[in-house]
């Protein structure tokens, strides 16, 4: 864990991501039809590169 | 056009480069212990790296090839060679292995990696002669599965060829020595031509001999056709003359391409010998092989894509030519 | 005692073949990851790059020995073992894997030497070639021996004349219904398996406060290139499995876990079952409910077929197609997990300090090679009981060799194997305690490709060769 709080926003993101990891699993296996599945690939790739692409400007451990 | 030749000639290559690729590396793997220097040894070994990978895999290539174009010969041949067969694997996967385990070894670890090496090299090559006598003995077939025991390749004239087939691969192992190394381990593979030559020439006489009594279908061999048959004895005995007296000489290479010539005549007396079964003395190129379309598929894969082989493995040796670099390939 | 050759002969198979597909599949990943590592060296010239390069180099340079000497043992045991299946099978598949030596062992033997040992010889554009040339040629291996294997599983292109497989359509039998997909699937898995292995130990170093760069890199891309190769595995994987259904639905069948013909409706998902194939019926079964339906069907209501609408003597043992496939998909699961977490993470520029992650990646490592090894049991038990579906069944197939022989060989292949792997882990093992050194102080050398063939031997005191001893 790291050393900051406990924060109303952090959770809210943890249950956010957790839904939107789940839904994008369905999507992909095909739960809600091909198409949805295709673009369900394209989309999460796309979110996957930009996040990727964000400058990593994260701080060494103190 | 008689596909079933075409892919035998093609198994004939792939077997031929192997022996002589292989036979090096092997040879000098088996002449590791006889150098009690850990750094010599890592010349030696530096010498065949980069190179062993791409030798072996002629070996798959005409187990392959086998399956491909004479699956019946193959569905024979691999429980009749069973056990050499799987003492081989293990022996070259022991061997394989080691290349790269000795380097991350130290002291006494690295030494059973050069023991396994040796070791892994002198069975591999044993078992190969082996089963080069026990083709030529002849396998046990009923119509068309091996129908004999998987023991029947241990008798004394298969051993004899193992024995004939590791002193070739030696001599080939100290000719490649002689091209690659420099100082004391050149000196190492001057000692060891000048001893294993007349051993080789004796073995592989004493082989062509034993193999007329043993297997009728050589003596008739012989009698069908005895020109080229001893035109082959003949030259093989002038250019192992002539390797004697090239050992330490002004050429680097010469005792190597000449050692590489006794084994291609011994491989095209062979040949001749058994031709034209796959099976020998047993099942003709034509009983064993598949359909046509299999044989097409294959022999067009390999036309077009052997020579590029061939291209790019002599651009691989290439690189790597020269003396091996006595403290290694990281300078 | 009775020793049973086709026990004895699958035992010895499954063996060697689980063992080998270990490396080829490490050696794949990582070989692409390598030619991406050493292109970003090229581009940037960030020192980083060629540490990453040579200390995975040699984890890799060691993999790739074990699965080239372990793969040849395989091209022999087909007919070592299954003599009768190489006699009708070699005009199918021989010709093929006889293109895969042509075209991919050679290629990757070739420029192995050049890529391991040729750092001092060549130029860098040309080692670069030959690091793609090798991923390459694990590549095209790959696609020849899926094409082989593949062919197993779904036949086509062929005609069976006098008991004899005769090839009648060469583009069928390579292109087979389930090559396409399959192929895919594994080159994914390799992709995955790679990934996952640089970023547990990028993880290790990064909890033990050493290598911090190394550390940081190594985690990024292990982690980003898993991320978007574990979503394509979803999507492949699915498309794959409603292939299966339709060519081999008893796979399928053992795979969910059902027996009824007819499932109840709405389906749970099995997690957990202790199946009873000689009553077909489970003795005990664990599942979420509706969730089957949802995952199967993609409905909310949709009933699955069970084993029981294969005849008994065509069915393959649920126990192992079962565990197989849940042990395989329970992996991906929990490997799309750690991927969104580490995109969350990213996000919040937390991923390289927060530490439940870096261990959880540390236990990752391996997730990879159990997913493959698990997919692979998946494929070839749930085939059972044919060894060419439809055409041949394996207890047909097998060697006319004793039973006694089966065993003792297969008694050296575990002895000698289980000294490989020991020695693979422990020099793995102590490479990575040791970690990547400081990289080297000077640019290689760059040349044309005529200089590159005059050969140079450097005699200067460069970077030990990564692994060498002290």
């Amino acid at each position: 864990m790291s050393a900051a709080p406990f924060s109303v926003w952090r959770a809210i993101g943890v249950v956010l991501t957790t839904l939107l990891g789940f839904a994008f699993f369905n999507a992909l296996i095909g739960v809600f039809g091909l198409s949805a599945a295709v673009i369900a690939l394209l989309l999460f790739i796309a979110l996957a590169v930009l996040i990727f692409r964000l400058p990593q400007t994260e701080r060494a451990r103190q | 056009m008689d596909l079933p030749l075409f892919s035998a000639a093609f198994a004939a290559l792939a077997i031929a480069l192997y022996v002589m690729l292989d036979g090096f590396d092997l040879g000098v793997g088996a002449l590791l212990l006889t150098e009690p220097d850990e750094n010599l040894r890592d010349q030696m070994i530096d010498s065949i790296m980069p190179m062993w990978d791409g030798n072996e895999t002629w070996l798959v290539m005409t187990g392959v090839t086998l399956l491909a174009a004479f699956p019946v010969a193959y569905g024979i041949l691999m429980p009749a060679l069973y056990l050499p067969l799987i003492i081989m694997l293990l022996s070259l996967g022991l061997r394989g292995v080691s290349f790269d385990f000795r380097f991350q070894a130290a002291g006494q670890s690295r030494r059973f990696w050069d023991v396994a090496f040796s070791l892994g090299s002198i069975a591999a090559a044993s078992m190969q002669g082996l089963i080069l006598g026990g083709l030529l003995q002849g396998v046990t077939i009923t119509g068309r599965e091996f129908s004999g025991s998987v023991f029947d390749i241990f008798h004394p004239f298969p051993i004899v060829t193992a024995v004939a087939v590791l002193a070739g691969y030696v001599v080939l192992g100290g000719g490649w020595l002689h091209l690659k190394a420099t100082a004391a381990v050149r000196r190492l593979a001057e000692r060891s031509l000048r001893r294993t030559t007349p051993i080789f020439v004796a073995l592989a006489i004493a082989t062509c001999i034993a193999a007329a009594s043993v297997q009728p279908g050589v003596k008739a061999a012989w009698a069908a056709h005895p020109t080229p048959l001893i035109m082959i004895v003949v030259l093989f005995f002038a250019v192992s003359a002539v390797l004697m007296t090239a050992i330490g000489g002004r050429s680097d290479i010469r005792p190597f391409t000449l050692a590489l010539l006794q084994f291609a005549l011994g491989i095209a007396g062979t040949v001749l010998v058994i031709y034209p079964d796959i099976v020998p003395f047993r099942l003709t190129v034509w009983d064993a092989s598949s359909a046509r379309l299999s044989q097409i598929f294959l022999l067009t894969g390999a036309a077009i894509v052997t020579p590029v082989v061939l291209g790019y493995s002599a651009f691989a040796y290439s690189v790597f030519r020269g003396k091996t670099p006595e403290k290694g390939w990281e300078g | 005692m009775r020793l049973d050759p086709e026990v004895l002969a699958r035992i010895q198979f499954a063996f060697t073949v689980t063992f080998h597909i270990i490396f080829p599949t490490m050696s794949i990943g990582l070989a692409a990851f390598l030619v991406i590592i050493e292109g970003l060296w090229l581009k940037t010239k960030e020192p980083v790059y060629l540490q990453i390069y040579r200390f995975w180099m040699g984890i890799f340079a060691m993999g790739f020995g074990v699965g080239v000497v372990t793969g040849i043992v395989l091209s022999f045991e087909f007919g070592l073992g299954f003599a009768k299946f190489a006699q009708i099978a070699g005009p199918a598949i021989g010709p093929m894997i006889g293109l895969e030596v042509l075209t991919a062992f050679f290629l990757e033997a070739g420029f192995l030497g050049v890529m391991l040992f040729g750092l001092h010889r060549v130029g860098p554009k040309l080692h670069f070639f030959a690091t793609c040339m090798v991923a390459l040629g694990t590549q095209l291996s790959a696609s020849w021996i899926l094409s082989a294997n593949s062919w197993m599983q779904t036949p086509d292109g062929v005609a069976i004349q006098n008991g004899r497989v005769v090839v009648t359509n060469w583009l069928k039998v390579v292109d087979n219904p389930s090559w396409l997909l399959r192929l895919p699937h594994m080159l994914m898995a390799a992709f995955i398996t790679g990934s996952f292995f640089v970023a547990g130990v990028g993880a290790w170093y990064l909890l033990c406060g050493k290598h911090e760069i190394f550390g940081r890199r190594t985690v990024s891309l292990g982690i980003g290139f898993a991320t978007v190769a574990m979503a394509c595995q979803l999507f492949i994987g699915d498309l794959l499995y409603g292939t299966m259904l339709h060519y081999q639905p008893s796979k399928m069948q053992a795979a969910e876990g059902f027996w009824e013909e007819n499932s109840a409706s709405p389906a749970p998902y099995n997690w957990i079952i202790v199946p009873d194939q000689a009553h077909q019926r489970n003795r005990f079964t664990l599942g979420t409910p509706v969730l089957g339906s949802i995952w199967l069907t993609h409905s909310l209501k949709g009933r699955v077929a069970g084993l029981k609408n294969t005849p008994r003597d065509q069915q393959p043992t649920m126990s192992m197609v079962f565990y197989g496939f849940h042990t395989m998909y329970t992996m991906a699961i929990l490997m799309f997990f750690i991927v969104v977490v580490s995109l969350w993470l990213r996000l919040q520029k937390r991923l390289f300090t927060t530490r439940w992650f870096l261990r959880a990646l540390v236990i990752m490592t391996p997730a990879g090679f159990i997913a493959t090894i698990a997919g692979w049991y998946t494929a070839e038990t749930g085939r059972q009981p044919w060894v060419i579906w439809g055409i041949l069944r394996t207890a047909d197939a097998v060697s006319p060799v004793p039973g006694g022989a089966l065993l003792s060989t297969l008694i050296a292949f575990v002895s000698i194997y289980a000294l490989f792997i020991t020695a693979f882990l422990v020099f793995t093992f102590r490479m990575i305690r040791r970690g990547p050194e400081a990289a080297p102080d000077h640019a290689e050398a760059s040349g044309s490709l005529k200089n590159a063939l005059r050969t140079q031997v450097m005699n200067h005191a460069g970077a030990a060769y990564p692994g060498e001893g002290g």
